[in-house]
């Protein structure tokens, strides 16, 4: 009992993350009322939302007291389990054209959000296997091979966006871990190169609906990104609605951030007020955004334009604070474990973080990944809120903890 | 060992740092570009997006008789709309953005159309599950949904109009919320009373050219007048469009109140001068007498105002509403008798009547009198050629009184050489001949010929082409005389005319509008009454005695079966020989002509019919002119004239005769002793009835009407 009150007392300076993750939390909740408003068949996603909360909690917490070494140490047994349910989700119905689900009774996740974790944790315990031999390349290509396998199970299902956070976290952990530079150049160098040949072949061929490995709508998705105004209602409608939506959002929101909004907020989620009172003829509501990404892969195009820049401004904040606290904790690192799990999530949380707001302000494609902390969806939200809890159990167990 | 490791990761971390810190700044920056700096772009695209305009279609004013009959009005049409913006939205929602699209192939000079939307399959496709049950049977246009999705997009296309009450019902019973699709109710022409004068009324259409027939808001109208009055009279007639700015979704379902509305405004009402009663009148009488073809004028000839105007054959404008079928349409122009024509603005040969404006050219000149004799043998000599009296019997000398009662050919042939071809020209400007009254638009108004040496010189060119002359001669004079030859006149050029023979001399201008008034009550505006034109000088005495010939046409000479019991008439019966080609084949359509006024001594009315194909003036015309007289006093008296609804009247060519020997030709008569100047054997330099100069009968198949 003593030590974990000791531990709690570890806290510190990562007292400002706690506050951002509330703040993200609780805003979480609120958005997603708001964006959910066109969709009857989300009615109960942000009660749903509030206990994903609850659940997320308990796993930081439980993580953020756990010695993250341990946790490390089974890393490689989570792996494999990763693997078997990354090929489990194709036993399973596609839905929205995509297998992503494993459904067990009432329960049902995405096996692609658990292995993001388990690929972080697993080259952690692999890079500290190889801690003596960083310089060697064959190092680099089983670090390759491992991250390699899910991303290409993701890909598969098919979650390009999903996938394509493995390679971000790969490099920057072989980075972190000391890895050659002229081998992390080599790799970036020969994966641009594929992925700029993919693209070039693509764009000139008529026949992109028949290039390997890509699909229609992906190479839409891009089309549309580097124009727009090539076909409004079709790729483009997303990008489009979106910046509809931020842009007319302007500096201060559609919504006025006062007493009577929040108190109309917190009596919607009570079921007691009607969410119109706020939302009456906004983008989202009236439906222009559209209704089934708006609460998870777009729900910072309703941030936009609820709460304008200053909402915006606000989150990325937030999410900044608690990127650059990961990197704080890897620097204060107990040992080089810590410091690759802390860079390793940081990286993860990064990606999503620029990917999915990037693409509603035309940064970045259009890719279906969810906002940390924001977006709707129990799975992700958990894995994020434990991916915290790793990152605050090396806070915790950091390199002077002992010798006090 | 730790200490190596981190400082080896210090400055990894410190550019992953960087990274973080730089990314977040290009996602702040970029934000604040997008909400701040290019806010207003944004805001306008969400605004339009977010709401739609509907335009609300503006009522028609309503043309009304001189008494305030309605003629055509407004009456309220259930249609099914497309709105194909929003079928295509909600296509778009449904089938995730994937639009079935039309490819063109690349032209000639190598342009390649860019694809466009199918259209035409979204709606298909949009329908398909409910059409049944809805009733949406009628064939799509699918040129005209095309058409309509490019230019007019965002005002709904009238797929079916005027439904029945079942239908309706049936839609808004079961419709469940379909996208797009709505029934609406529109202001739909109606014409009253079916045929009845169709050819002043018009009828209206929808707009060949989207960029002329603007509104106020710079939307075309849907409906504008295509012809008659409608046509010329339709910016008065227009009312101004209205809106609806409502808030809509993405599924293109209105949402909460209109956050703007403007009501449309009704058109103007316009009176005409016509009085609806002596239109039926006009009508019924030559229906009553089987006319084919022919026209009726009648007009107040104390302001020159136009009571009736009828042509016959006729049409129902109601065929036109709110679009005629192709096949009716087909089936009015290949017509050879030309329903759509209006005759009584359509030139003819006017024979006899033309004595009368000839008869006040000569005492106006003061080169002959009243008094002036002339021996009037059967025929006479002209330049060479022999001129036939029409009975071709001798009468001994005579006056100008007598030689109208009588209609003497060789009297007048005599008497306007006397008065020269210079002194008709002049009192044929004066009576408003050879000019267009503009009463409907110039386009179908024939101005007629007033021919003399100054016509002959403007049409020089083409008279040597087509008739070999070069010259005027005394034979075209005496051949004009009597009204045959070139002389071309309308039936409302001969009514004008009499009426300043009946009044004493002052042509006024025909009037056939009076005033307009806006929805208020408030005048707009107002066509003078009794516009003076001009005045046909003529000495009291001079005038009085061709009214008096007139008056004994009526009583004792060639118009007798004009007479109406209790009222005195003076009126001039006429014969034109002319030729039509029906079929390809030419055939001989005598233009029988009466015109006359009453009562003699304060005339109130001049009626002027003409009947093509008939068989005298005298006999086909005067009794039509006499019932229809007869009617307009005993109307004055009380009797009741019960305007009703009239089917279009048939055209036929019943009277025009191949027989080159018509009984008029034999030297066996009725007694009828109408004038004419027979072209076959009169002379070689009088073109006369052979094909006149411009071709009427071309116009029974040639002419064109805007659709």
């Amino acid at each position: 009992m003593r030590i974990l009150f000791r531990k709690l007392g570890q806290i510190g300076w990562s007292l400002p993350v706690l506050v951002a993750l509330l703040v993200l939390c609780v805003a979480s909740v609120f958005v997603i009322i708001s964006a959910t408003y066109a969709n009857d068949a989300l009615r109960d996603a942000p009660g749903k939302q509030c206990g994903y909360i609850l659940a997320g909690v308990v796993a930081y917490l439980a993580l953020a007291l756990t010695p993250y070494q341990q946790v490390v140490k089974i890393g490689p047994i989570l792996y494999p389990i990763s693997l078997a349910l990354l090929i489990g989700v194709f036993f399973y119905r596609a839905s929205h054209g995509a297998h992503s689900w494993i459904r067990l009774g009432p329960l049902s996740f995405e096996p692609a959000e658990f292995a993001k974790l388990t690929l972080i944790l697993s080259l952690a315990w692999f890079f500290r296997v190889r801690e003596n031999q960083m310089h060697k390349i064959s190092t680099v290509l089983i670090a390759l091979a491992i991250t390699l396998i899910p991303f290409i199970l993701i890909k598969k299902q098919p979650a390009l966006g999903s996938a394509g956070v493995f390679i971000p976290v790969f490099l920057a952990m072989l980075f972190a871990a000391g890895a050659r530079m002229h081998h992390l150049l080599l790799l970036m160098l020969l994966g641009l190169l594929g992925v700029g040949g993919y693209y070039l072949v693509s764009t000139k061929s008529d026949q992109s609906a028949q290039i390997a490995g890509v699909h229609n709508f992906q190479v839409d998705r891009i089309k549309s990104w580097v124009d727009p105004t090539v076909d409004k209602q079709g790729a483009a409608w997303q990008i489009n609605q979106s910046m509809i939506a931020i842009g007319s959002g302007g500096l201060q929101g559609k919504v006025p951030l006062d007493y009577d909004t929040l108190s109309a907020m917190v009596g919607a989620l009570r079921g007691k007020a009607d969410v119109k009172s706020w939302m009456a003829d906004t983008q989202t509501a009236l439906g222009y955004l559209p209704k089934n990404t708006s609460y998870n892969d777009l729900i910072f195009s309703v941030v936009g334009e609820l709460f304008g820049f200053r909402g915006g401004a606000v989150l990325i904040i937030c999410e900044g604070t608690v990127l650059l606290w990961c990197l704080w904790v890897a620097a204060h690192a107990r040992d080089k474990v810590g410091t690759l799990v802390a860079v390793g999530v940081m990286t993860m949380l990064f990606t999503h973080v620029f990917v999915n707001i990037g693409m509603t302000i035309q940064v970045v494609p259009i890719t279906g990944i969810p906002l940390p902390f924001i977006s709707y969806g129990g799975t992700f939200l958990i894995a994020c809120l434990a991916a915290m809890g790793l990152v605050q159990s090396v806070w915790v167990h950091r390199k002077n903890f002992e010798r006090r | 060992m730790l200490d190596d490791d981190n400082r080896v990761q210090g400055w990894r971390l410190g550019v992953l740092a960087l990274l973080v810190f730089a990314a977040m700044g290009v996602l702040l920056s970029r934000l604040w570009n997008v909400q701040v700096t290019n806010s207003e772009s944004a805001v306008q695209r969400s605004e339009e997006q977010t709401t739609v305009k509907a335009r609300v279609a503006p009522a028609r004013g309503a043309i009304c008789d001189r008494n305030g009959v309605m003629l055509a009005e407004n009456r309220p049409s259930f249609d099914i709309d497309f709105y194909l913006d929003d079928l295509r939205r909600d296509y778009a929602q449904s089938h995730r953005g994937r639009m079935p699209m039309l490819h063109f192939p690349p032209s000639k000079n190598g342009k390649q159309r860019p694809d466009e939307i199918d259209i035409v399959e979204i709606v298909k496709e949009s329908i398909e599950p409910i059409k049944d049950t809805l009733g949406l049977t009628a064939p799509l246009n699918e040129k005209e949904i095309r058409e309509h999705f490019r230019t007019d997009r965002d005002l709904p296309y009238h797929y079916m109009t005027d439904l029945d009450f079942a239908t309706v019902a049936n839609f808004e019973e079961r419709n469940l919320g379909m996208t797009g699709i709505r029934i609406s109710q529109n202001p739909a022409r109606q014409y009253t009373y079916g045929a009845f004068a169709a050819h002043i009324l018009g009828y209206v259409g929808k707009p060949d050219n989207q960029n002329e027939h603007l509104s106020s808001d710079g939307t075309p109208y849907e409906t504008v007048g295509r012809h008659g009055i409608e046509a010329i009279m339709d910016p008065q007639l227009q009312g101004q469009p209205g809106s609806v700015l409502q808030r809509v979704s993405s599924q293109g379902y209105y949402i909460g109140k209109p956050l703007q509305s403007n009501d449309p405004t009704m058109g103007n009402t316009l009176y005409l001068t016509i009085d609806s009663r002596i239109q039926y009148i006009a009508e019924t009488s030559m229906r009553d007498a089987g006319v084919g073809r022919g026209a009726v004028v009648v007009m107040d000839p104390r302001n020159g105002d136009v009571l009736a105007m009828v042509s016959i054959p006729s049409y129902d404008p109601n065929r036109f509403i709110p679009k005629i079928t192709s096949k009716d349409w087909d089936a009015l122009n290949q017509d050879p008798t030309a329903p759509l024509y209006n005759r009584a603005l359509h030139a003819l040969a006017p024979g006899s009547t033309y004595k009368i404006m000839v008869a006040l050219a000569g005492l106006k000149s003061g080169n002959v009198t009243v008094n002036t004799e002339f021996d009037c043998p059967g025929a006479i000599q002209i330049d060479d050629h022999l001129f036939h009296n029409s009975d071709s019997a001798a009468a001994g000398t005579m006056s100008l009184v007598h030689a109208i009662c009588v209609s003497s050919d060789v009297f007048f042939y005599q008497y306007g050489i006397k008065a020269g071809i210079d002194a008709i020209d002049s009192m044929g400007k004066l009576a408003g001949f050879g000019h267009k009254w503009g009463l409907l638009g110039d386009a179908d108004e024939d101005a007629g010929i007033l021919p003399g040496p100054d016509w002959m010189k403007e049409n020089d060119a083409w008279l040597k082409k087509t008739h070999n002359i070069d010259h005027w001669s005394r034979a075209q004079t005496a051949n004009t005389s009597i009204g045959q030859g070139f002389v071309l006149v309308t039936p409302l050029q001969m009514a004008t005319f009499l009426c300043a023979v009946a009044n004493g001399g002052t042509v006024y201008k025909p009037r056939l509008y009076s005033h307009v008034v806006d929805y208020k009550g408030d005048v707009q505006a107002t066509m003078p009454e009794g516009e003076v034109y001009s005045n046909l000088g003529m000495k009291p005495s001079d005038l009085k005695a061709v009214q008096e010939g007139m008056r004994e046409v009526v009583e004792e000479g060639t118009g007798t079966a004009a007479q109406v019991p209790g009222v005195a008439l003076a009126g001039k019966t006429g014969t034109a020989q002319a030729h039509i080609k029906v079929g390809g084949e030419v055939r001989r359509d005598l233009k029988c002509w009466f015109y006359c006024y009453g009562p003699f001594e304060t005339p109130r009315y001049v009626v002027c019919v003409v009947v093509e194909g008939g068989q005298w003036g005298g006999t086909t015309t005067a009794p039509i002119v006499q019932k229809i007289m007869s009617r307009l006093f005993a109307m004055e008296k009380g009797a009741p004239e019960n305007v009703a609804f009239l089917q279009p009247a048939e055209g036929n060519f019943n009277g025009s005769t191949t027989d080159e020997t018509h009984p008029w030709d034999t030297t066996a008569k009725t007694g009828d002793t109408d004038s004419t100047a027979d072209s076959t054997d009169a002379s070689a330099t009088t073109p006369a009835a052979d094909l006149p100069p411009i071709p009427t009968s071309a116009r029974s198949s040639g002419m064109k009407h805007a659709h």
